[in-house]
């Protein structure tokens, strides 16, 4: 069966490359940087969970503690990290105006719950948005500080007013 | 006839005023959330979570699964107009799809999709009416050790059939059972990696995981990506198939509903297998196959119709069994946890209001959604000029605000931010999101479960071999991989990374970057047809939008 084939089936008689329909491609082998950050993202959380269940105990087989299935997960992450790191995969790194957009994005993002209890609902919300529409999404000053304004306002009096949420004001 | 009666009373509590308001919103926002690019089921059922806390637990699950299904609905209205799929399911939409418009029927093909949508649709809750009750009550046999191989079959199910590495979505869905281990231990009530921290003792919550994930992560992804530029213009004509155009679907739509009804049963089937498979099979009973990819009309029917079967047969595992086919579902199972209701095979006798209610609704919304999506389709369309630059700081006030709701917690509010751009990174690194939130969902059941199972049997393992359903299990697990391995290594040998229509050049499919400032392009698709008068969308650039939330990062280049 030929993969270039586009009518090529396979044995569950769907099209030869499923990842065709399955939205983006399967993206690991080709174009882009080698992945060497990846395996942290398990490594970390495995070796904590191996340390801390250890820590726990595993108790017995007929009264498993809380700390065997923290043990189990661990080692399967950390086995998983060095799988990866075996594999080699490849990653894209984003392009610079994404880079950009990105930082101010996670900046507004990060300012959000550091201001809030300081400064309350409106006036977080609005450095968080401004961060994001004027200077991640480029829109124009007079577009940014309305949605800046407006969005926060009308959300807390959904919320607050309508929901009876307990939202700091001010 | 118990069905019956059941579904009488499910009618009698759906058709409540109140219900009914909330299956309205529900599949509304649905369609509108299915049709914007940016924002997919899963990150507006996150970020509605917390709003649900003060509706009744039947409205809620209601408007929930309206907004799920009403999805399905929205999304082939961009894969149609402009070929961006709303959701990976759609993408298959886009192959006939998009010609169809570039031919000035972009009104037939909304049509058609939304008529097969509905019978795919009504069929698929006949189904999930007659069989629930049955498998609800043979799920009422079940014991901890077979709980445990039903979540970890579902979980296994979802991962293997998930695009991408394979190896990468066990990984995440590991990492999802890790995060939800933080916080006391279910039995003995001991800190699990809280690390002293007060904060940490009361878990991660659901709601900050999951809007953090699929709201905040898409909004960092729409910031790298570009923010989607939105459309100039939309026009549409003539809205209802030609008799032609009934005659050659009327059979593709019929089978394709089956299809949909029982891969969408399977975990992990639902979507894009489903409607892959229906797309695969209408071609071989097709009068003319030539077309697939061209324009074929039974085709596109036959996608979309399998689509909504699937996603309505999707709530069998969820109801009867409390084993979530798929993240959407798996959020709902959440929200249904967080009103202190355990879906599974109690949940018919315990919660029979909720269970027969929410089938019930699921029709009343099948038809809702036919009557918005037939009339209302022009208005729709309107709202593809709304730009992401517009929607990313409302997502982001509407998710904070939410998750804040929750517990009153800025702690919450920060781990959603945390998720947020853990879920960016995961998804830059190529792992598949869906996994994730399963692990995070199913681990803790998968747990107790197993410490259960192990305290009843006093230590033994060889307990989870002596259960009927487990040893089922174990061969239709160790079924599936065997098939995963002789399909990917045996039979399917991996074509090159390239998203194209069948029976089209790759070039001419492919959409255009510009190597200079990454700009992208979409040519018009088409053998040298002049450009229609009717159906005519004209698409600024650079055009960019967020792909489906629990898919990897796009790579676009080709070449």
């Amino acid at each position: 069966m030929s993969s270039t084939d586009p009518h090529a089936t396979t044995l569950t008689g769907t099209p030869a490359d499923l990842d065709q329909y399955e939205g983006p491609p399967h993206r690991d082998d080709v174009g882009g940087r080698p992945d060497r950050f990846s395996w942290l993202l398990l490594a970390v959380p495995g070796a904590l969970g191996v340390w801390d269940g250890l820590d726990l105990g595993l108790g017995t087989p007929a009264r498993p503690g809380g700390g065997l299935w923290m043990v189990i997960l661990g080692v399967l992450l950390l086995v998983f990290a060095v799988v990866v790191v075996i594999q080699g995969h490849l990653f894209e790194v984003p392009r610079r105006d994404g880079l950009r957009r990105l930082v101010f994005v996670a900046a507004g993002l990060i300012a959000f719950p550091v201001l809030y209890p300081l400064v309350g609902f409106v006036i977080a919300g609005f450095v968080m948005l401004l961060l994001i529409s004027r200077f991640a999404a480029q829109e124009s000053w007079k577009s940014a500080l309305l949605v800046s304004v407006l969005a926060p306002v009308l959300v807390y009096a959904a919320f607050a007013l309508g929901l009876g949420v307990n939202l700091k004001l001010l | 006839m118990d069905a019956l009666i059941g579904l009488g009373e499910g009618f009698a509590v759906a058709f409540q005023p109140v219900n009914l308001l909330f299956v309205l919103i529900g599949v509304t926002v649905g369609t509108l959330i299915g049709l914007l690019p940016g924002l997919g089921p899963v990150a507006t059922i996150a970020l509605l979570l917390p709003l649900t806390f003060s509706m009744e637990p039947t409205t809620a699950i209601m408007m929930l699964a309206g907004i799920y299904y009403g999805s399905m609905y929205g999304g082939r209205i961009p894969a149609i107009l402009l070929r961006l799929p709303g959701d990976a399911s759609a993408v298959v939409t886009t192959f006939d799809g998009y010609p169809l418009a570039q031919q000035g029927r972009a009104g037939p093909a909304l049509g058609i999709t939304a008529i097969g949508s509905f019978i795919g649709g009504t069929i698929a809750i006949l189904g999930l009416t007659l069989l629930a009750p049955v498998l609800a009550g043979v799920a009422g046999q079940v014991q901890a050790a077979d709980m445990f191989a039903l979540a970890a079959l579902g979980l296994l199910m979802v991962t293997m059939v998930g695009s991408g590495s394979k190896v990468k979505a066990f990984a995440g869905a590991t990492l999802g059972m890790m995060v939800a281990v933080v916080g006391l231990d279910p039995i003995t009530a001991e800190g699990r990696m809280t690390f002293g921290s007060i904060d940490l003792i009361g878990g991660i919550h659901i709601v900050a995981v999951a809007v953090g994930l699929f709201g905040i992560g898409e909004v960092l992804h729409n910031a790298d990506q570009g923010f989607y530029a939105g459309v100039n213009k939309t026009k549409l004509e003539r809205i209802l198939p030609t008799r032609a155009d009934w005659i050659l679907t009327r059979f593709a739509i019929l089978r394709a509903a089956v299809i949909g009804f029982f891969i969408g049963v399977i975990p992990g089937g639902g979507g894009t297998i489903s409607s892959v498979m229906s797309y695969g099979v209408q071609k071989k009973f097709s009068k003319q196959p030539e077309k697939f990819g061209k324009g074929a009309i039974d085709g596109l029917a036959a996608t979309e119709t399998a689509d909504n079967a699937s996603s309505n047969s999707a709530f069998i595992p969820l109801l009867t069994l409390g084993v979530p086919p798929n993240p959407v579902l798996a959020l709902i199972f959440g929200a249904l946890l967080l009103h202190n209701i355990t879906p599974g095979p109690n949940l018919i006798e315990d919660n029979p209001d909720v269970f027969w209610g929410v089938i019930a609704s699921m029709y009343i919304g099948n038809v809702l959604l036919l009557v918005l999506n037939l009339p209302l389709i022009g208005l729709f369309t309107n709202l593809l000029r709304v730009r992401g630059a517009v929607m990313a700081p409302i997502i982001a006030i509407v998710a904070v605000a939410g998750v804040y709701s929750v517990r009153n917690s800025v702690f919450d509010v920060a781990m959603c931010v945390v998720f947020g751009i853990l879920g960016y990174l995961l998804r830059v690194f190529n792992f598949n999101l869906g996994p994730f939130i399963l692990g995070f969902i199913l681990g803790p059941i998968l747990e107790l479960q197993f410490r259960r199972t192990m305290m009843v049997s006093d230590g033994d393992l060889g307990v989870f071999l002596e259960r009927p359903l487990v040893l089922a299990l174990l061969v239709l697990a160790v079924l599936a991989l065997v098939w995963y391995v002789v399909d990917r290594f045996v039979l399917h040998h991996r074509a090159p990374l390239i998203m194209r229509n069948p029976g089209q050049p790759v070039t001419e499919a492919m959409p255009v970057v510009d190597p200079a400032s990454g700009s992208r392009t979409r040519r018009r698709v088409g053998s040298g047809a002049a450009a229609p008068e009717d159906g005519d969308v004209d698409v600024r650039e650079p055009v960019a939008r967020g792909a489906s939330p629990s898919e990897p990062r796009r790579d676009e280049r080709r070449e």
